[in-house]
């Protein structure tokens, strides 16, 4: 068992997500960054399924009362295991009794903690990703506590590996055209495709919103589904790009369509770089 | 009716889009072409979300995205799969104004008595086009145009879970307590979503649903029998 000590910001359970019910309209979930909730588990040889924990911005303190392996991947941030600072590794044996805490995310801003054998929690609609209209969880809170499967799966792991850097997007979010893109105009789309655009605090695991308001008409469209990735323009010229979390069917028009690597690139970008939307070679 | 339109979108999905026009016939075309590929592409769809004029096919992993564009460009549905028996569900409503907090504005906006607004939407039978925006919430068709009422200017924090409201020239029903701006006229005691069944919404696009006026009483009964377990929604075939 692990307790929450402090919660952070926004702490989940993912797993790869939650299909089959999205004609319901239950979202997929799953983590954030993808790319680095999959390394997480792959460091510890889990099944990539094998739920971990998500914190967003602001990392969680947890009191392990039984030993364990652990891995994390993604954002970075200070690691503190019992106060001492965690330089350069990240997969580390864990005693009974001790605390590990994460601090505020200095690069990126989803890290994910996998733990050896995957944290054992119920599963609703054949997943443990928190959704709150689904099992009730939203997110985190102290004195929580979290089961796992006791450390006796004899796996060689390396205890040596290093953190791996983000995979960042160099100002550049690759992204095909959406299913609305063909009603902008040439100059819409220059102005999509042209403007520097940063990522603004409201954002959430439903979508990300950006600051920059484009002076593009948008026109209600009749509600169609979208997906993880979908760029929105909205009434006011604001753009969402849906996430992990985001409804299944949707009423504005979707210009464009962010790939998974760059969705992935895109969650972990900080609210003060700024960065601008290009065509991919086959969409162009 | 004119062939859909088959595109690649998203890394692994294929939307399949027919005129942008709500009507019953469009829905008909996308419930059956969904339909129809989930009962003979399984291998390769994952899963099928339909909506008003469009569907979107998502893939699983190991599917080819170009030979499944293909499959859905060369569609020819058998005639009998376009038959299928659709429901008409009787979702019990009660329009108490202990519930339905919005029906005086609504009386006073539209100058009809609560009498008149409570028949003019029970008498309703609105078809599902599309469900989405919130797990188990159904985008219904067919409101009387007597009883639209544009969206309140205010967000109401948390609008109880169950609730019957008018939005525009939408009906519909909030699934779980959430946010809204829809003016709210009754409520439900049934649940539209329960995520411990197999099967979460006992409801498909292209059913119907009609709200059946009940007391106060009988919300409080069925509320109790839907608590244990105990209450069958009902239906009619709608042939």
């Amino acid at each position: 068992m692990i307790e929450v000590i402090r919660s952070g910001l926004f702490t989940t359970i993912q797993d790869l997500g939650r299909f089959g019910f999205r004609s319901t309209g239950v979202p997929v979930s799953g983590p954030m960054d993808q790319t680095s909730a999959a390394f997480a588990n792959e460091l510890l040889q889990n099944d990539p399924n094998d739920p971990l924990i998500e914190m967003a911005y602001v990392g969680a303190t947890f009191l392990f009362n039984k030993s364990a392996t652990i891995a994390f991947a993604g954002a970075i941030c200070e690691v503190k295991l019992n106060n001492e600072i965690v330089r350069d590794r990240s997969v580390l044996k864990i005693e009974a009794g001790s605390v590990i805490s994460f601090g505020a995310m200095k690069e990126g801003n989803f890290l994910y903690l996998a733990i050896l054998g995957g944290f054992k929690t119920d599963k609703l609609l054949g997943s443990a990703c928190y959704y709150e209209a689904v099992n009730g969880m939203a997110r985190m809170s102290k004195g929580m506590r979290l089961s796992f499967q006791a450390d006796h799966q004899q796996r060689e792991i390396n205890l040596n590996r290093k953190v791996i850097g983000l995979n960042r997007n160099n100002g550049i979010i690759e992204v095909e055209k959406g299913p609305e893109f063909h009603l902008l105009s040439e100059e819409d789309a220059q102005v999509l495709t042209q403007t520097q655009f940063t990522i603004s605090p409201q954002s959430n695991r439903m979508g990300i919103l950006l600051n920059e308001l484009v002076e593009i008409e948008s026109k209600e469209i009749i509600s169609s589904p979208v997906q993880a990735g979908t760029v929105q323009l909205t009434k006011g010229g604001q753009l969402i790009v849906l996430m992990r979390d985001a409804q299944t069917v949707g009423g504005y028009p979707r210009v464009l369509q962010l790939t998974e690597k760059s969705i992935n690139q895109l969650v972990q970008t900080r609210f003060n770089m700024d960065f601008r939307f290009e065509l991919a070679r086959e969409s162009a | 009716m004119d062939n859909p339109t088959v595109r690649k979108y998203g890394s692994k999905a294929i939307l399949i889009e027919w005129e942008a026009v709500i009507s019953p016939e469009i829905n008909d075309q996308v419930v059956k072409t969904a339909q129809f590929l989930q009962e003979n592409h399984s291998d390769g769809i994952l899963e099928v979300v339909n909506s008003y004029h469009s569907l979107l096919c998502f893939l699983k992993e190991k599917a080819d995205l170009a030979s499944y564009i293909d499959i859905c460009r060369c569609l020819t549905i058998p005639i009998s799969e376009l038959n299928r028996t659709r429901q008409i569900w009787q979702v019990p409503t009660c329009y108490d104004t202990s519930f339905g907090s919005d029906l005086v504005s609504i009386s006073n906006a539209k100058q009809l008595s609560i009498e008149e607004i409570v028949k003019l939407h029970s008498t309703g039978i609105f078809r599902i086009y599309g469900m989405g925006f919130l797990p188990g919430f159904l985008y219904l068709g067919g409101l009387n145009k007597q009883i639209h009422m544009p969206r309140k200017q205010v967000v109401k924090q948390a609008v109880p879970k169950g609730s019957v409201a008018i939005g525009g020239e939408q009906t519909g029903i909030y699934p779980q307590s959430s946010p809204g701006g829809w003016n709210i006229i009754g409520r439900t005691p049934i649940d539209l979503f329960n995520a411990e069944l197999e099967r979460p919404t006992p409801f498909s696009v292209g059913d119907s649903i009609q709200f059946v006026p009940i007391s106060i009483e009988e919300y409080a009964q069925i509320e109790t029998a839907a608590k244990n377990g105990r209450y069958q929604l009902k239906s009619v075939h709608n042939d």
